[in-house]
């Protein structure tokens, strides 16, 4: 019989003995049970990459690269890879707090 | 059997176990050059604790599934597989809790990663590029598809994604990808991952690549490449 996870476990300190216990938790249907609430790195990957990084992935050094190597020219750069921000910053809203990933004491 | 090693990185208290783990001891010692405890306290740094499971397997090699907690959550599980011999490791699992998002729970553990990586003399890292946004964020890692012969036909496939938009976009524009599109450059996928025209409340370079799926790897013997995953990842600035 597994524990179910529930929101004593989540809030609970990391003491040794409940370590013991996400230990022990390591039959294969509990693994299986935790990995459905699990999201894949690639979304949490692009999540932290934030909108900013939408435009401009790469520094321009690695842009003037590749245009060389593909024969781009300055104005097809400009074009494809240096528009306007897609979300400028009057037109977005306020920023999100952030969560606290540690509890507050 | 297995060997677990469990840590607590807040208390120092740790507990490990297995019939294998002198195995994976002599290999944390021959390839990493410090114990399997070591190899863990690595893996889990900046982290509050973490259970690993080590098994080491023909070839020299090391398998290694981890998962890391944060103020008591499971934050995080990582799967991947070390062969020292052949200089490489593939990065086979890697997910992160809906409570990992944005903050730097990746970062720290792709940097850790990459610091046993690095001791153990790894080279290059592979893995699939997949899911929703996989097929964008490992190329914009600095991920290139390999071989090199499976460029073609992601590009093709991109391509016939293209087409169904290149409406919205002027000649120039549409000239300019296609040529990406059919260069045999597997770097292409790079130049297309980074452009940056508004599409569909995106970028054309993500939208072209969402829910692609492409085998990939970083070699960290190409500069360019290093530099993109060392940005990425919060080594450098």
């Amino acid at each position: 019989m597994t524990r179910k996870l529930g929101p004593a476990l989540v809030a609970a300190d990391l003491a040794p003995r409940r370590l013991q216990v996400a230990v022990r938790g390591s039959a294969k249907s509990s693994h299986r049970r935790n990995d459905l609430r699990l999201v894949a790195v690639e979304e949490i990957l692009f999540a932290e990459m934030e909108d900013p990084d939408l435009v401009g992935v790469f520094a321009d050094a690695e842009i003037d690269r590749l245009a060389a190597v593909f024969g781009l020219t300055a104005e097809e750069v400009a074009e494809l890879y240096r528009p306007v921000a897609l979300r400028p910053a009057a037109a977005s809203g306020p920023l999100r707090r952030r969560g606290r990933l540690t509890r507050a004491r | 059997m297995t060997a677990l090693i469990a840590l607590n990185n807040r208390s120092g208290v740790y507990g490990r176990g297995g019939a294998t783990l002198p195995a994976v001891d002599a290999w944390c010692t021959t390839h990493f050059g410090r114990d399997a405890l070591q190899f863990c306290q690595v893996l889990t740094a900046r982290f509050n604790a973490g259970s690993v499971v080590l098994r080491a397997i023909s070839g020299n090699r090391l398998l290694v599934r981890a998962r890391l907690y944060q103020a008591g959550v499971h934050i995080a599980t990582v799967a991947l597989r070390f062969d020292p011999p052949r200089r490489q490791s593939h990065l086979s699992w890697f997910v992160v809790a809906p409570v990992g998002r944005r903050g730097a729970t990746t970062r720290h553990l792709l940097q850790n990663i990459l610091l046993i990586q690095r001791d153990c003399g790894i080279r290059r890292i592979t893995l699939q590029a997949a899911l929703t946004h996989g097929a964008y964020v490992w190329a914009v890692h600095g991920f290139l598809p390999v071989p090199n012969a499976a460029w073609p036909a992601l590009a093709g496939r991109l391509a016939a994604r293209f087409v169904a938009v290149a409406s919205n976009f002027t000649a120039s524009q549409v000239a300019a990808v296609d040529g990406l599109l059919q260069s045999p450059d597997r770097r292409a996928l790079r130049a297309v991952a980074a452009l940056a025209l508004p599409f569909g409340g995106t970028t054309l370079g993500r939208h072209l690549l969402m829910g692609e799926k492409w085998d990939g790897e970083l070699d960290f013997s190409d500069e360019p490449s290093a530099l993109i995953y060392f940005r990425r990842i919060g080594l450098m600035p």
